[in-house]
């Protein structure tokens, strides 16, 4: 089994120098305007920095900045691959690439990886800032109008099995969105369903909020038929801030799932910050590519562009990528 | 919410049919009273006619369908030889759940919609060809002596075969697979390679799904004259593209198979087909069965769910004198739903005056402290001081009034004289000679309760609604109880039914009380049950899409309106939850978010569509859920329906904030004293502006 805590992570005070191993040839950032993702691309120390703008915040053309990769409609493979077909001058696997998640969509994200995998890259650094708070508070909401779709995430659909006897099961990184958290589960109603909840959460009140939420979920996160029968389970616990030990965490339910019970399909989705979806991601890469597992997520048509206040800390994660032939280490 | 109690075992806990195993869907399985098979009769499984089964969330289809299915075939077999059962029951159910295929991936990528339908459509065929194989492998076991042949005819169907000819069902089954498998490489690469050519289909639309079935036929002497049955559900999970296809397979299937489609109402995208564009048309190339609006208008349908209840409550121990036992498994429910009602305590009832229920007004209030007389008061010496009293003059006049209104012990006839008042005021009638004449004529009503009288007609149509407002004016929770009003709230949703029963017994248990014990379960935790429940259920009917919001959110309004209509000085109908409206003079949007309400079951659809003399065409009604009304302290009878003008129900559904504020705003002012304009103007019912206006029907 790999070992996810061998990854490297490390976190900076926002006021301190740009530290050097996070120094880059290409900087990536998803453009908004809150103060934990523009005050980072402005110090960050790169020879190229490249914005991203997602379409689904709903920029003005004033709003932009200047020589941003605006998305062009499509989906998250075509806003990734997009840009990166603007990139095909660069040797990217000889390139030292820093991405900063803090303002990427979720699905976008994780298809951010499975491309630079797909492209060769073995490993970049990441980084993920936290805000101060959020700025509703619990009544956060990042996900701006109804859910147009729950479906697969482009690079994360397995194979699957068709039996029809429920015994799939459906992990839910849980956060602030309950609708989100409902959506997703009314979507893999069949499956046995376990929560995995954000502790230690990035600030100490955050985690209470987002239980609060949580709370409002909870009859949607019914224990499916795989799961244990008139019980709610306890919810798993990973800390937001850190996608390694998420994807361990992740490895350990998984491991406890299928030793309890026969597990046909396996359903992943991180509804809660982006580090934990990078965690989801890298856990699904190593682990699932290829195999009856999938990563499934609530599509919205817009995103609020500011949803935070504040920079806390910077965090940065060295990511290592699987090679593309390599094969993942799960059995279904 | 959520309660735990380790006490008393919650038998309602596990509401969905998802969250149940075969063997619990088999003990769980409950049907209509009545002749046996009456659930199975619906569907018809040996039928070879194809049907689509429309049911809303928790109307029990996916029960249904997989009670039907081979598995469970397999659990009723209960040690038999399957094949005998089998050919008891007349058919091989596969049960197809379309949620698994994921079926949103076949679309974008740069591939026309054309090349996503035919490699879907070769898709579907490969994962029914492997349903079909696994339940033919394991009804046939290892000993089936035309394994190989029946393998051998199976690869025939294809027009480029794969490499290896499988020997087995099982090597069958994983070239299959294997197909499956190179297909979602492709599908799933083409976020790279933003191509599908690689996929090659090899076989015929269509004909995996037919052949198998005819070949296990063939092959198989005891299947003969049966039929493969493929049940399947979740159909609101594919794409209209994609429900074409489905469709066509319908439309062009051939014995021994038939197709039973399970979906959500709103689920059918379309009836087209691929054959020429062609529609399926009911009747003709399907039978429909709506399941929920079966249930609602069945009247087996209370009996069923006394069953369901007993069946729950037996399995979770609540039946230690095997009562309950007994009693579900009699043909006449009557007896079983008689004693389930006294498993919730209930006021009794006690015609005209209701003092049980009314009875927190004497507890609580003095005579003359009373909230709905204070606010009278004050009303009108507000109204008097603007000159809007007709008749009072004098600064006593208003006590004078209120006085007269008076009937301390009767607060149901005391609250009739207020209402009644309220009604000569709105016609602009001497308020003083008013109230004396009510006096007289309380004080006749009260001694010789005639229903012909004025008291007695008022008491006839508006006594939930007058109840209801001494329960608002005495801060009381509105009340919803008993095992009967439950029953009417479910509306045909079997799940709703459980979701109240399940948060009553919560409450029960957190309330210190042994529910379905010797003691009925309390009104307290009745009421704080019956109020998550209807909570739960307006989040729970949502789906996703801007029509879906628009939806909940008309509802919201809608249900808003109608509480600030019920709770006027002068509502103009009984038991409202109604409305009424030409339909096809609202707005597309408009009407695609009430035709969605209706489809979720947010809003029922009332059969009797009417002409209406204010507004030209047909009138449609619908009436809000039972089950969404505790919410908004709405009755739960429908009687009145308020008649909207194409125009508001526009605001309501589609509009902004303000102006639906507007539309509350001039419907309701109309029922407040002192019933007049901001300008003072009266409000006048002229025949033009009922063209405007429209009013209660």
């Amino acid at each position: 089994m790999l070992k996810y805590d061998i990854f490297y992570r490390e976190s900076y005070t926002p006021n301190g120098p740009w530290p050097e191993a996070a120094e880059a040839d290409l900087f990536v950032s998803a453009y908004n305007p809150s103060i934990r993702v523009t005050r980072v691309f402005e110090n960050a120390l790169a020879k190229e920095k490249k914005w991203l703008v997602h379409r689904e915040y709903g920029f003005l053309d004033t709003e932009i900045p200047a020589g941003a990769y605006v998305d062009g409609g499509g989906d998250e493979a075509d806003f990734i691959a997009g840009f990166f077909d603007q990139l095909a001058g660069y040797d990217l696997k000889t390139l030292s690439i820093c991405v900063d998640i803090t303002g990427f969509m979720r699905p976008h994200l994780m298809f951010l990886f499975r491309y630079l995998m797909h492209l060769g890259v073995k490993q970049l650094n990441v980084l993920y800032s936290e805000p101060v708070q959020y700025a509703e508070r619990q009544k956060t909401t990042f996900a701006k109008g109804e859910v147009t779709s729950v479906r697969q995430v482009a690079g994360y659909e397995g194979h699957h099995s068709p039996d029809s006897t429920g015994s799939d099961l459906l992990i839910i990184g849980c956060g602030y969105e309950h609708d989100l958290i409902s959506y997703v589960a009314e979507a893999k109603a069949t499956a046995g369903k376990l929560q995995l909840q954000c502790f230690p959460a990035l600030r100490p009140d955050f985690y209470q909020e987002a239980t609060l939420r949580e709370e409002l979920a909870t009859e949607s996160v019914s224990p499916g038929s795989g799961g244990a029968q008139g019980e709610q389970l306890s919810p798993y616990l990973a800390p937001a801030y850190d996608p390694f030990e998420t994807a361990a965490v992740l490895h350990d339910i998984v491991k406890g799932e299928t030793e309890r019970r026969e597990v046909k399909n396996i359903y992943l989705s991180p509804v809660a910050t982006r580090a934990q979806a990078l965690g989801f991601a890298l856990y699904y890469l190593y682990e699932w590519r290829g195999k009856a597992a999938s990563v499934i997520y609530p599509f919205s048509a817009q995103y609020a562009q500011d949803t935070s206040i504040g920079l806390a800390q910077v965090w940065r994660y060295v990511v290592e990528l699987p090679e593309e032939n390599a094969i993942p280490s799960a059995t279904p | 919410m959520t309660i735990q109690s380790r006490e008393a075992p919650n038998p309602f806990t596990v509401t969905k049919a998802v969250d149940f195993t075969d063997e619990q869907i088999l003990k769980t399985f409950v049907d209509l009273p009545g002749e046996p098979g009456g659930f199975v009769k619906l569907i018809n499984p040996t039928s070879p006619m194809p049907m689509i089964v429309l049911g809303g969330k928790g109307s029990g289809r996916t029960h249904l369908m997989r009670y039907l299915s081979y598995p469970l075939q397999k659990v009723r077999a209960a040690g038999r030889p399957l094949s005998e059962q089998l050919k008891a029951e007349g058919y091989l159910g596969v049960f197809v759940r379309c949620e698994g295929l994921n079926a949103g991936r076949f679309e974008g990528r740069h591939q026309t919609a054309d090349v996503w339908l035919t490699v879907f459509a070769y898709y579907f065929d490969l994962w029914l060809a492997q349903l079909v194989l696994d339940a033919i492998a394991n009804v046939t076991g290892t000993a089936w002596s035309e394994e190989t042949s029946f393998c051998s005819d199976v690869w025939e169907l294809f027009d480029l075969p794969p490499t290896e000819k499988p020997a087995d069902l099982l090597s069958l089954i994983g070239v299959l697979r294997d197909l499956q498998r190179g297909v979602d490489v492709e599908v799933n690469n083409a976020a790279f390679t933003r191509s599908l050519e690689r996929v090659v289909a090899r076989t015929t639309r269509g004909r995996l799904v037919f052949g198998i079935p005819e070949l296990f036929e063939r092959h198989c002497e005891w299947f003969r004259g049966m039929l493969v049955v493929y049940l399947i559900d979740e159909f609101e999970n594919l794409t209209e593209g994609q429900q074409e296809y489905v469709n066509t397979l319908l439309r062009e299937k051939r014995l021994p198979t038939s197709i039973k489609i399970g979906s959500r109402r709103y689920g059918m995208r379309t009836y087209r087909t691929l054959s020429a564009g062609e529609e399926n048309r009911e009747g003709s190339e399907f039978e429909l069965l709506p399941l929920d609006q079966q249930l609602r208008t069945d009247p087996r349908y209370p009996g069923f769910v006394c069953r369901l209840i007993a069946r729950r409550l037996v399995q979770g121990g609540y039946d230690s004198d095997r009562t309950l036992e007994i009693l579900e498994k009699s043909d006449l429910t009557s007896a079983l739903r008689e004693h389930l009602r006294g498993k919730f305590e209930e006021l009794p009832s006690d015609p005209p005056f209701e003092r049980p229920s009314t009875a927190f007004i004497t507890e609580n209030y003095q005579p003359d402290q009373r909230p709905y007389l204070l606010r009278l008061r004050d009303k009108l010496q507000r109204a008097q001081a603007r000159n809007l009293a007709p008749g009072m003059k004098r600064p006593e006049d208003a006590a004078s009034v209120v006085e007269a209104l008076q009937a301390p012990d009767t607060p149901l006839l005391e609250r009739t004289n207020i209402f009644l008042l309220y009604q000569s005021w709105y016609r602009g009638e001497n308020l003083l000679e008013s109230a004396a004449m009510l006096r007289d004529l309380s004080s006749q009503y009260a001694s010789e309760p005639d229903p012909k009288s004025l008291h007695g007609r008022i008491l006839g149509h508006f006594k939930t609604d007058l109840i209801a407002q001494l329960l608002r004016e005495g801060r009381q929770t509105q009340r919803y109880l008993g095992l009967d009003t439950f029953i009417l709230m479910s509306t045909g949703l079997p799940r709703a039914l459980l979701m109240l029963l399940k948060h009553i017994h919560q409450w029960a248990a957190f309330n210190g009380e042994t529910p379905y014990g010797n003691v009925p379960v309390s009104i307290r935790s009745q009421l704080e049950g019956v109020l998550q429940a209807s909570t739960w259920f307006f989040h729970d009917v949502r789906t996703t899409g801007p029509t879906a919001a628009r939806a909940q959110q008309g509802v919201d309004r809608l249900a808003s309106l109608m509480r600030r209509m019920r709770f006027s000085d002068k509502p103009v109908e009984s038991s409202l939850t109604t409305f009424a409206t030409n339909l096809s003079e609202t707005s597309t949007d408009t009407q695609r978010a009430v035709r969605h309400a209706a489809d979720v079951a947010m809003l029922i659809d009332v059969p009797e569509g009417q002409k209406d003399k204010n507004m030209r065409g047909v009138v449609e009604k619908f009436q809000i859920n039972p089950m969404l009304c505790p919410r908004y302290d709405l009755p739960l009878a429908r009687r009145g329906a308020v008649a909207l003008h194409p125009w508001e129900v526009d605001v309501i559904f589609c509009g902004t904030p303000d102006e639906f504020d507007g539309v509350t705003r001039v419907r309701v002012e109309r029922m407040m004293a002192p019933f007049r304009r901001p300008d003072g103007a009266r409000y006048i019912d002229e025949p033009g502006q009922q063209q405007n206006l429209p009013g209660i029907q």
